[in-house]
Order: C-alpha cells, then structure tokens, then sequence
C-alpha cells in the first residue's frame, strides 16, 4: 500500500509543460529506442524533427527496412549500411523482407559482407521465394556474434571453410533448401543453440541432435518435405518438440535423453504407433502439452502422469482407446467424425483427470443420419463427469438428436454443469429445439454458452431449487441418477438472445416446467 | 493466496520520495522492478527515505500504479493486458514523462511499453505532423533539412498520414 504523506499540490509540473520540446530532450539512447521500434522509412524520418533525432538515427543500430524497401529503391539498403560500416557504427539488428528479384541476390551478399563487418547479432532476411532460391553467401557463416538468424527463400551449404556460428542461439529457417551435411554441421558445432525452426524446408534426409547442444529448449520441424525420414534427438533440456509433416513418410522418430519435454506436438506423423508411445512416455516424465494429430497408425494409449495439463487427440483414424490417469489434466480436445470414409470405431475415453477438467469435441460428421446421432451419444457419455463441456459444430442440426432416439436413453452428459456450443453457420431449428436437445443431452446444466470467447455471448443460467426442498412428489425421474430439469428449475437468465428468440425460449420454458418461479431477460 | 505468503514472509516497505517532496511507502517486492531501487536496496539504502529527484509526484503515481498491477502477486494475465491498454492512453506529455523516469528507474517493461507508445504516434506520419503532435521545434536551417529529405527523397513520398490522433 502506498500513501501520499505530503499532500501537496505541485506548481512546478503544472507550469512549463505547454510548448516545450520535451522529447528531444530525452536521452540520446531513448530517441534510439523508439526509432528501433519503427521500420526505416519512419525512422528516416524522425531524422529532419531536430538535431537530436538527427542524431539518435545516424547511429542507430537497428534496421528494420520492412517490406516494401525494394519498391522504393533498390540501393537504400547497400546505402545505409555501406554508410554505417565507413563510420563504424555497429549493426546489431537488421530486418528486411523482399519480394523475389533476379537481382535480389547480389543485393544480399553485398549486405551480408558488411553486417558480419559490422558485428551483426540479429539477422532476418525473407525473401518470398517463387521457384528459385537465393543462395547464402559463405561470408554469414563468419558471423561469431550472430544471436538469431532468420532466413526465408534461400539456398544454404556447408562452407568450405566451416560454420562459426559460436553465439547463435536462434536459427528459424522457412521455405529453404539446407544439405545434410550443413545441417549436421550446425548441429555439432552451434553449442549456444536454444532454438531450432525448420518449416517448410527441403533437402536433408534426417535431423539427428546427439546431445551435443545442451541448451537447445525448442525444436519446430513444420512440413517436413517427402524425402524427410528421420529425426533423433538427445537433448537434456529441450522443453518444445513439434514435428508436422505433408506426406506420411515420417517413420522414425527417436526421442530419448529428453527428460525436460514439457510439449509435445505431433502430426501427420507415420512414426507414431502403440509401442512407440509405450516406449517413448516413461521417458518424458514431464510432459504437460501433448498433442497427436493425423497420426493413423496408433490404435491405443495409456498415459498415467500428475504433470500432464492438456491432452489433444484429432483426425487420428484407427483411435480405439485413449486411457488417462492424470489427475492434473485440465484440458482435452478431440473430435468425434462420423462418414462413409471413416473406419474408425468409437473410441473410448476413459478419463481419471482433474475435477476442473474442461473437454472440447469437434463434430466433424458427412452425414447426418441416426446412426450419426447414436455415435454422438455415445461419445458424449465419455465425458460426463468433466467440469465443462465445449461442442464445435458446423451447423445446429448436428446437435439437435432426433426426438425419438431420445426415448429409452440416458441422458449422455447427465451430470454435466457447464456446456458450450459453437455453431458456424446460421441456425436451421428453431433456438427451441436447440436447446431443447442440449437439455436433453445435460438436464442438470447451471449454464448453457453459444459462441465462443466470454463478451456478448448469447447466455442460458439455471437456478435449480435447493436439493433441501422438500421431495413429497416424485416426478417422472424419480428413479434415475439425475433431476430432471422440468421439475427443478426455478430460475432462468437468458442474456443477449434476439427478441423473438426470447419470445421462442420464454413460451418453451413456461410450458415445460412445473415450479419455474422467474425467468429473467437481458437483451443484448 | 497474497494473504497466506505473508503471513510467512515478512512484508518490507520502502519510502519514495519524489522531486516535489512528496512521500510513497511501498512493498519493497513491488518497488525492486526498478532496479535502479533494487541497486539501492542490495546497497543498503533502503532504511532512509529513497529520493527520486527526477521523477515528479504525478509521474510517480503512475509508475507506482503500474508496478503494483505488474508485480507478481496480482497475476492475472487478462487483467495487465487491459491495464497496459488504458495506461498507453494516456496524454503523450504523461507518456513522455513516463518514459524518461522507466528509464532513470530502469523498469525495462515499462521503457518498452511507453516506447512502443511513442512509436506508434510516429509511425506513417509526415514529419510535420510528427512535430505537431510532440511540439518538436527544429533546429535545422530550412537548407539543413531540405539536405536531409533529398538523401532520401522516398522516404517522404507516398501516402503518409497528416492527422494529429
């Protein structure tokens, strides 16, 4: 707690304020500040505002030329950095994206020669790459206080001189051709490594890691190519893995020594199989993040953890059983598909998980049919104890269960409280009938969400009577495991629903309940 | 959960005392986000009073509003995003001032949030509307500037924004 002891009113910052020059009063070092934070063009300026700004940018040591510098001149960038190197001024961070040029790529070793003259620590050139790279000028590889680099379109080798890159700590690489052997070659000798990008590449065959960057904590291998088939990673303190790849080549995947992986994202991995997950889980005992997707050679996993939080399992074709002992699992997603092309069987979903467990189903069904509807209630019931319950749907008519399949069945998520329920397309039913099947579905819900996000969101909250009431009558549900809401509800809210769907869930309510005492409006 | 960490570990409270006299007592967890006042502290000054003689009261207030939503006992993410929102809304001179006391307090999330303020009331904007709206008068000779544009006359091409906002 802070409390102003003297309670004086300050004359000396009231006065003065109007028509001084107060920021280029400022530090030399804070004019800096801001120029880094604005591309080159801004940058340049701020440089006629006064001698001070002046100033501030003739030593800036950060160049962000963003991306349409090309456009304006193509010698601006040799310009500005030819000037900097003539007065020693170092470079520490230099940014540009380029459309593809033919003459784009003596532009690029020209600048190169001078950012590793100039100490470069940050370098990010991406080029938007049609059908040519541009090949990487060996000078980079001498670039001993290089931090991050990050290249886009380009061709990449192994130098004849070797790779120095002593200080690198980041290398994302996108849309690239890299050897092998440069790959290698980075892998044993960057020994500052922490981050490892490598999306949308194309060249090496295999990423082996063998413990020889002990600070390596992220590795992302996006769209790994066709001829990509192998990845083995021994590193004591990576803590991100995500490996995707276009085409179900990917076969072996070998992560071992990997005791610190806290995330683990996998998809369209063909590696992925029964045995390899009952091998590979034992030894990441600190996995929290773990998702599977597109992977169809798994048909079961049993994962028994306390350090698992999110758990996400979709378009895993042949997915027969999923068992989880992970009491501090608060989150998991799935899908439920249902069509002539899936074989999947039902899956199973047995879940010791913690109470605050919120699930998320996808419903991804080609046809809408009963057996559809059966499917549905079916996998619902896997998830009748969790905390909350979010449904993803193209249009209502997924959810909206047939009245007489309902007859002589249990309510899938009878004892659930909280469910949600995004629907992409504009209702078909009537609000009524959707809810009417949501209520079905979970008669004892406190709160029923449509949309996603929290503001404005079109909103039912049930007030049950207390439990304490008394019971003399027994109605219809007397005998089963859940109260009926018909005979319970006391209070609504309904929150942002249009007029006439207020209307609709006014009329539906009053009719179908026996003590509903208040039902309360708040339009949108 | 603020209640029950301390009753185990014994609150310690600093005494900030602006350019204009005026007297702040603060949680010294909260206060070492500065660390030119964490330096202070390791040094053993925190007993006396810690002048400040380049921040004024006004400023400190803010800064010391914003160190209290940023310190890691009020957590919530949602809730330092919406601060930070509000907070860059304020009138640019505040910014300013702001801003040259996170860097005398070093306060580095700070120096970067007003920063990025600053930035962008300067991003896209002609040099004349730049001046406007920070009252920059220029020091050059009408001769000194023209000199500057024409090394790059592209850079003041195009379709730049004359408005004040």
């Amino acid at each position: 707690m802070w409390i102003i002891a003297n309670d004086i009113i300050s004359i000396q910052t009231m006065e003065g304020m109007e028509g001084t020059d107060q920021i280029s009063e400022l530090p030399v070092s804070i004019l800096e500040h801001i120029q880094s934070l604005l591309v080159v063009k801004d940058a340049l300026n701020t440089s006629t505002l006064s001698k001070a700004w002046n100033s501030a940018w003739a030593s800036l040591s950060c160049l962000n030329f963003g991306d349409d510098i090309f456009s304006k001149s193509k010698n601006i960038v040799s310009r500005i950095l030819a000037d900097r190197q003539k007065q020693n001024i170092s470079v520490r961070k230099f940014m540009v994206k380029l459309p593809y040029a033919s003459l784009t790529s003596n532009y690029v070793d020209n600048w190169i020669n001078i950012l590793v003259a100039c100490n470069i620590k940050e370098l990010s050139i991406e080029v938007e790459r049609t059908h040519t790279y541009i090949k990487l000028p060996e000078a980079i590889f001498a670039a001993k206080a290089l931090n991050m680099l990050r290249l886009g379109g380009f061709k990449l080798e192994l130098p004849s001189d070797g790779v120095k890159f002593s200080s690198l700590r980041e290398l994302y690489l996108a849309e690239s051709f890299l050897d092998e052997q440069l790959l290698q070659a980075l892998c044993a000798s960057c020994s500052n490594l922490e981050v490892l990008s490598l999306s949308g590449f194309h060249g090496p065959i295999s990423l082996q890691v063998a413990g020889t960057l002990p600070k390596l904590r992220a590795v992302y291998l996006e769209d790994c190519p066709d001829q990509f088939q192998m990845v083995d990673i021994a590193a004591p303190n990576l803590k991100d893995l995500e490996i995707s790849s276009f085409c179900e080549d990917l076969h072996v995947i070998k992560i071992t020594a990997c005791k610190s992986l806290k995330h683990l994202e996998l998809l369209t991995v063909e590696a992925v199989t029964d045995q390899w997950l009952e091998e590979l889980l034992p030894n990441i005992p600190n996995l929290e993040i773990f998702h599977l997707s597109c992977c169809s050679l798994w048909k079961t996993v049993n994962i028994s953890s306390d350090r698992l939080k999110y758990f996400q399992v979709t378009a895993c074709n042949n997915l027969i059983e999923v068992d989880l002992d992970t009491p501090n699992l608060l989150g998991f997603l799935s899908d439920v598909r249902y069509g002539e092309d899936t074989v999947d069987p039902l899956p199973t979903f047995n879940l010791k998980a913690s109470n605050l467990l919120e699930a998320c189903l996808c419903l991804i069904p080609e046809t809408l049919d009963n057996p559809w509807y059966s499917k549905l209630i079916k996998s619902l019931g896997n998830f009748n104890h969790c905390n909350a319950i979010t449904l993803c749907c193209e249009n209502d008519k997924e959810i909206v269960i047939p009245k007489d399949m309902r007859e002589n069945l249990l309510p899938p998520l009878y004892d659930a409280k909280c469910l949600r329920v995004t629907i992409m397309n504009p209702l078909n039913h009537s609000v009524v009938d959707v809810v009417d099947s949501l209520l079905w579905i979970s008669p004892q819900l406190d709160s029923l969400y449509f949309g996603c996000g929290t503001e404005d969101l079109k909103t039912l909250k049930f007030t049950s009577r207390d439990a304490a009431d008394d019971e003399d009558e027994k109605p219809c549900c007397a005998s089963m495991p859940w109260k009926c809401w018909r005979h319970e509800l006391k209070k609504v809210k309904l929150n942002n629903f249009t007029c006439t769907e207020l209307q609709e869930l006014r009329n539906y309510l009053l009719t179908n309940t026996d003590i509903l005492e208040e039902i309360i409006e708040v339009p949108p | 959960m603020a209640e029950a960490s301390s009753s185990i570990t014994e609150k310690f409270f600093l005494t900030l005392k602006s350019s204009d006299g005026d007297e702040f007592v603060l949680e010294e967890s909260i206060a070492i986000q500065s660390i030119t006042i964490k330096n202070m502290v390791e040094d053993g000054c925190s007993s006396s009073v810690i002048p400040l003689s380049k921040v004024d009261t006004e400023t400190l207030i803010k800064v010391i509003e914003y160190m209290k939503m940023h310190s890691s006992t009020s957590s919530n993410e949602e809730e330092i995003e919406n601060f930070d929102k509000k907070f860059v809304s304020n009138s640019i001179n505040t910014i300013l001032n702001i801003l040259e006391a996170a860097n005398f307090l070093d306060i580095n999330n700070l120096l970067e949030l007003c920063a990025e303020a600053v930035a962008n009331r300067i991003k896209n904007k002609t040099p004349e509307a730049v001046r406007k709206i920070f009252n920059i008068t220029s020091d050059f000779t009408p001769e000194e500037e023209a000199e500057i544009r024409n090394e790059t006359p592209w850079a003041f091409e195009g379709n730049l924004d004359h408005s004040l906002d």
